[in-house]
């Protein structure tokens, strides 16, 4: 049997001591392929648990991703397998023009330029942004910027994605596009959304965190959003 | 939001454009040098800066209104230091020499400061944000500090939206109703504004280490090498550098 694309056991976050934990006692685990839903408030850990799986922020319990543990020595090569997508895409744009964002990654892990710039023009024509390719990104929108941001972290063909509201601020054109796109991926996937709609066409596993924990893990989609009216 | 500050770079239309990006970078400096070098106490340190940093525009050719902007900029900051004359000291002497060395002061910083920022602006409009990228990973300038500078012109539009976007909703908010509401919204905005700015710094901090920005300098043009018109015009601005030095050494008593 495969090991799990991501797994977590007693996994809390807690930015402040005088605070309660940001999470507390997650655990759960994504098997390669799996499209899984993280649901919740605002402020219910959702972004804190992609960052923790990345190693952005100090974690207690365990975390193994491709049954690598997430540890200090093994962050670079952890990240390497994963394609993050932040909820504000402007923040991880690091590049002046649109073409050359989306290469960086492949550039990074060692591809020639003109390979690179060709995968990452094919990815965005995957996402329906082939024109903005030679783009400066200050004039694009946030649906626009959005896409790019998905085009970076997907050119690396990454084993596990990290989505966090990757609909958000996408038109419904984006929106189909996107699910098509992420439908077709074999990578496992780790979706923060409160978009139950786009959670519901490509997710077969939704997951709820309450104040940190998680109060719900299911196939069904239904019963949660009874349940939470996100 | 089509024409912003970000704009400016790239938008020259000179034969300057044409040359290697670290030429441009490196010919500017140069005569931006050049200008600060220049006396501005002698008709011809004022005619060599003067001269220099026109000859750069033409060569760079960024669009008038820009050209505008930066001297309404220029002097808009610079013309308030000849307010300060009465309290410049002067040697002793006659009245109207104390006058003219306490003149020499402001003018000094008027003219080099004009020349020094219309020679930086035109030089950035010659070069777009991918161009300085490319500029500054050829030269050798320590690839951190490349890289973090990169990062501080990207963020700058980003950073200057921000500070727009604030601007617009203490308008809408009461900011420009006028009394106590709008000195209450305006004593509000470093509270507001800053705390944004910090958390985006953090955000796109953690965005350069999860993406490894530091770590490896990927090139996005292929290097060529350097032509005949990049070493002439490299030659010529260093040349001008030359020129007002000399004219600085012989000429200024």
């Amino acid at each position: 049997m495969s090991q799990p694309a991501l797994l977590l056991r007693e996994v809390g976050v807690r930015y402040d001591h005088d605070a309660p934990p940001t999470l507390a006692g997650v655990s759960f685990s994504i098997a390669p392929g799996e499209r899984t839903a993280l649901l919740g408030f605002n402020g219910s850990g959702k972004t804190t648990l992609l960052s923790a799986v990345v190693g952005l922020v100090a974690h207690e319990g365990e975390i193994l991703v491709a049954g690598q543990r997430l540890e200090r020595k093994a962050v670079g090569a952890i990240r390497n397998q994963v394609g993050f997508v932040f909820n504000v895409p402007e923040d991880q744009l690091l590049f002046p023009k649109v073409v050359d964002d989306v290469a960086f990654g492949l550039l990074r892990g060692g591809q020639l330029l003109s390979d690179a710039v060709s995968t990452a023009k094919r990815v965005l024509g995957e996402l329906g942004v082939e024109h903005l390719a030679d783009s400066p990104l200050h004039h694009l929108s946030h649906g626009q910027k959005q896409r790019v941001a998905l085009a970076g972290a997907l050119a690396t063909e990454p084993s596990l994605l990290l989505l966090d509201e990757p609909s958000a601020g996408l038109d419904p054109r984006g929106k189909r596009a996107l699910l098509a796109l992420l439908g077709r991926l074999d990578a496992a996937m780790l979706i923060a959304t409160h978009d139950l709609d786009f959670a519901g066409s490509l997710c077969t596993r939704f997951i709820v965190l309450d104040q940190g924990q998680v109060v719900s893990d299911g196939s069904e989609l239904e019963p949660v959003r009874q349940k939470w009216d996100f | 939001m089509r024409t912003s500050l970000h704009d400016v770079w790239g938008c020259a239309r000179g034969p300057i454009r044409k040359l290697a990006p670290e030429v441009r970078l490196l010919a500017g400096s140069a005569v931006f040098g050049g200008c600060m070098v220049s006396s501005a106490a002698t008709a011809s340190g004022v005619g060599c800066a003067g001269g220099i940093a026109a000859t750069w525009l033409l060569a760079c050719r960024p669009p008038g209104r820009v050209v505008g902007a930066t001297l309404l900029l220029g002097l808009a900051l610079l013309l308030p230091y000849f307010l300060l004359l009465p309290l410049i000291p002067g040697s002793s002497g006659a009245v109207a020499d104390r006058w003219f060395e306490a003149l020499m002061v402001p003018w000094t910083i008027l003219m080099r400061g004009l020349c020094g920022m219309l020679v930086c602006v035109a030089t950035v409009t010659t070069l777009t944000a991918s161009d300085l990228r490319e500029a500054l990973l050829r030269l050798p300038v320590p690839t951190l500090v490349s890289v973090i500078l990169l990062q501080i012109v990207h963020q700058t539009a980003t950073l200057f939206y921000e500070t727009r976007r604030v601007a617009a909703a203490m308008a809408v908010r009461g900011a420009s109703a006028g009394g106590r509401t709008a000195w209450r919204v305006l004593f509000s905005l470093p509270q507001v504004w800053l705390p944004r700015v910090i958390l985006r710094a953090e955000r796109v901090g953690a965005a350069m280490e999860l993406r490894g920005y530091c770590e490896v300098t990927p090139r996005f043009q292929q290097r060529t090498p350097l032509r005949v018109r990049d070493v002439v015009a490299l030659g010529a601005a260093l040349g001008a550098l030359g020129l007002a030095i000399s004219v600085r050494v012989l000429v200024t008593p």
